[in-house]
């Protein structure tokens, strides 16, 4: 057995299990109850990509996939940073809205 | 010979890296809620990408790859803490049960308290805010009251907009 064969087993493997885990993650990502479980799914999809990424760099022997796993990584924690923000933002928002209905509910009743 | 010492040591270290990833996703799954969660995904963000990776870099094409890959490991390392304290910021602040899931400190409520009532009357004059923090206290105390840890999903769903 050569020990290319080896190496395409281990990374068959790999992807095979990385894959599921991802597919898992995703549907993780779409029962989670709340916005957060959301997205603590997707920064996981992100982590097991990047090992796939490194997984392909590997087998194909390219070292140009290993800065693509890294420009990856970066765009995945941004990913991460805009969501949680824009959905605190969101949050904020829809109080304000609520507490200005319910001042001018009560300003009608007061009339 | 080298080679073959390499494979196995990429081997090992590429199996744990995937053993760790699978404790991860089950332990996401095996959680009911956010923060118990982002544990778990911790566990997949460093144990298992950083084993995976290193054991990759040893049987890289050459030495340059090895250090990009390195550095992806280091760049994730840097990364994830502040992505974890984002997330954990976003489901504090927009949980409204959040004392029926953890413990949040007396003082910390009583320092929302305290700033809810001295915030409300400077935005409009009549007393009513204060009646209405109240009702919402009363709200939370009666959703409290049936859930004694924490609510399964079920119930959880469908309190969700």
């Amino acid at each position: 057995m050569s020990i290319e064969t080896c190496y395409r087993a281990l990374s068959a493997l790999a992807m095979g299990v990385l894959v599921t885990l991802a597919i898992l993650c995703l549907v993780r990502c779409i029962k989670g109850p709340r916005v957060s479980d959301r997205v603590l799914a997707v920064n996981m999809v992100g982590a097991l990509t990047i090992i796939m990424v490194v997984v392909f760099a590997v087998l194909l022997g390219e070292g140009y996939l290993a800065d693509i796993a890294l420009i990856y990584a970066m765009i995945s924690f941004l990913a991460v940073v805009v969501l949680s923000k824009v959905y605190m933002g969101i949050y904020r928002e829809r109080k304000h809205e609520e507490a200005c209905l319910r001042e001018m509910e009560k300003e009608e009743n007061v009339k | 010979m080298i080679a073959w010492i390499r494979f196995l040591l990429t081997a090992v270290f590429v199996l744990a890296g995937l053993a760790v990833c699978c404790i991860g996703v089950y332990g996401v799954y095996r959680f009911n809620y956010a923060a118990n969660r982002m544990h778990a995904s911790a566990l997949n963000d460093t144990l298992g990408i950083g084993l995976c990776l290193v054991g990759f870099a040893i049987s890289a094409p050459d030495a340059f790859t090895a250090v990009k890959i390195l550095l992806v490991v280091v760049f994730y390392y840097l990364s994830a803490p502040v992505a974890s304290h984002l997330l954990c910021r976003l489901e504090i602040e927009t949980n409204e049960q959040r004392d029926a899931y953890m413990n949040v400190h007396e003082w910390t409520l009583a320092q929302e308290r305290a700033a809810a009532q001295a915030g409300a009357p400077v935005q409009e004059e009549a007393p009513e805010p204060a009646a209405c923090a109240d009702e919402d206290g009363a709200q939370a105390a009666q959703e409290e009251e049936p859930g004694q840890d924490a609510p399964a999903d079920e119930t959880e769903e469908a309190k969700r907009p």
